[in-house]
């Protein structure tokens, strides 16, 4: 008898095998992890960054020391084209071009020749120009401002100003 | 011989990757700020000054804000109750009553609006009130610069 035990057939050694492998098999955890959910925010949030920041800057840049005046009325963005950048003591053409400061617009005539040049050098598309200002430069600086646009050109204005409620 | 199963899991590994850096760069150079536009055409050049009490046009209004409100010359619209003044407070004037006041005109007859202000006075507030006229119904707004 002893004898037929040690004669152990291919099949047998065959199952051992198999159970031994199932076993190791239990032994390794799978620790994958779902990202789907992560993804599709990703996605979500880039496709909404682009349409945003696409429809913001498409007109007007925004020097950051301006606050803009408030209001509510809601019309077309208008097309990029010349602007006017005016801080609460310094007048840009572009966000870093500097043409003139305040006081001495308060100071000068009523027609600007810093802005007038400035303006004339920039492409002029249907008359308007995109004057972005802070609210609390005086009105009398500002219609020198306006005026010196006109006399460049540039007949209508499109003020900046900062959307309340939805847009 | 039992038949190996297809592997059909994505690596997103790098699309990932990609997507963080893109959600960060825009994040960063997003404006947060929205900027709308307030469109008006300009008078100045070949007209002289215009009055306060008396508008130039028959259908026009003229507005002039000041440090204390907005002065308001009404051409003959009959049968409305206008305000001659909105008072200035301590934050701006009361848009609501000159939009209102405008879109009872307008119910009335077209209208124009012609919008200046004092030397004093900041230009935010000029701004607004341009904006209260175009709230109350009337898009024919012009600054006056002169």
């Amino acid at each position: 008898m002893p004898l037929q035990k040690a004669r152990l057939r291919i099949s047998d050694y065959n199952r051992g095998r198999k159970s031994r492998l199932k076993d190791q098999e239990k032994k390794v955890q799978e620790a994958a992890l779902s990202l789907t959910s992560m993804v599709d925010m990703f996605a979500t949030l880039v496709v909404y960054l682009i349409m945003t920041s696409t429809s913001l800057q498409e007109w007007v840049g925004l020097a950051s020391n301006i606050e803009l005046p408030k209001g509510r009325y809601i019309g077309e963005s208008p097309q990029k084209g010349a602007a006017i950048q005016v801080t609460k003591d310094m007048v840009f053409g572009e966000l870093d071009v500097e043409l003139i400061s305040i006081a001495q617009i308060a100071k000068g005539p009523f027609s600007v020749a810093a802005i007038k040049d400035y303006l004339k050098q920039q492409e002029n598309k249907n008359g308007y120009v995109n004057v972005v200002a802070d609210y609390s430069v005086p009105f009398g600086v500002m219609r020198k401002i306006i005026a010196s646009c006109q006399d460049a050109g540039f007949k209508n204005v499109n003020l900046a100003i900062e959307p309340i409620g939805p847009t | 011989m039992a038949k190996q199963e297809l592997n059909t899991e994505l690596n997103l590994t790098s699309m990932i990757d990609l997507m963080s850096c893109l959600v960060a760069f825009m994040l960063l150079t997003s404006v947060w700020v929205h900027v709308a536009a307030l469109p008006a055409a300009v008078e100045s050049k070949g007209r002289a000054p215009q009055s306060v009490d008396k508008p130039k046009e028959p259908n026009e209004i003229k507005i002039t804000v000041t440090k204390t409100g907005v002065k308001l010359a009404w051409p003959n619209v009959k049968g409305v109750r206008l305000p001659a003044f909105v008072r200035r407070g301590s934050e701006g004037f009361d848009h609501d009553t000159l939009s209102d006041a405008i879109a009872q005109a307008l119910e009335v007859k077209e209208l124009t609006a012609s919008v200046t202000g004092t030397n004093d006075v900041e230009y935010g507030a000029v701004a607004e009130a341009i904006d209260a006229v175009k709230a109350g119904g009337l898009d024919q707004v012009f600054l006056l610069t002169n």
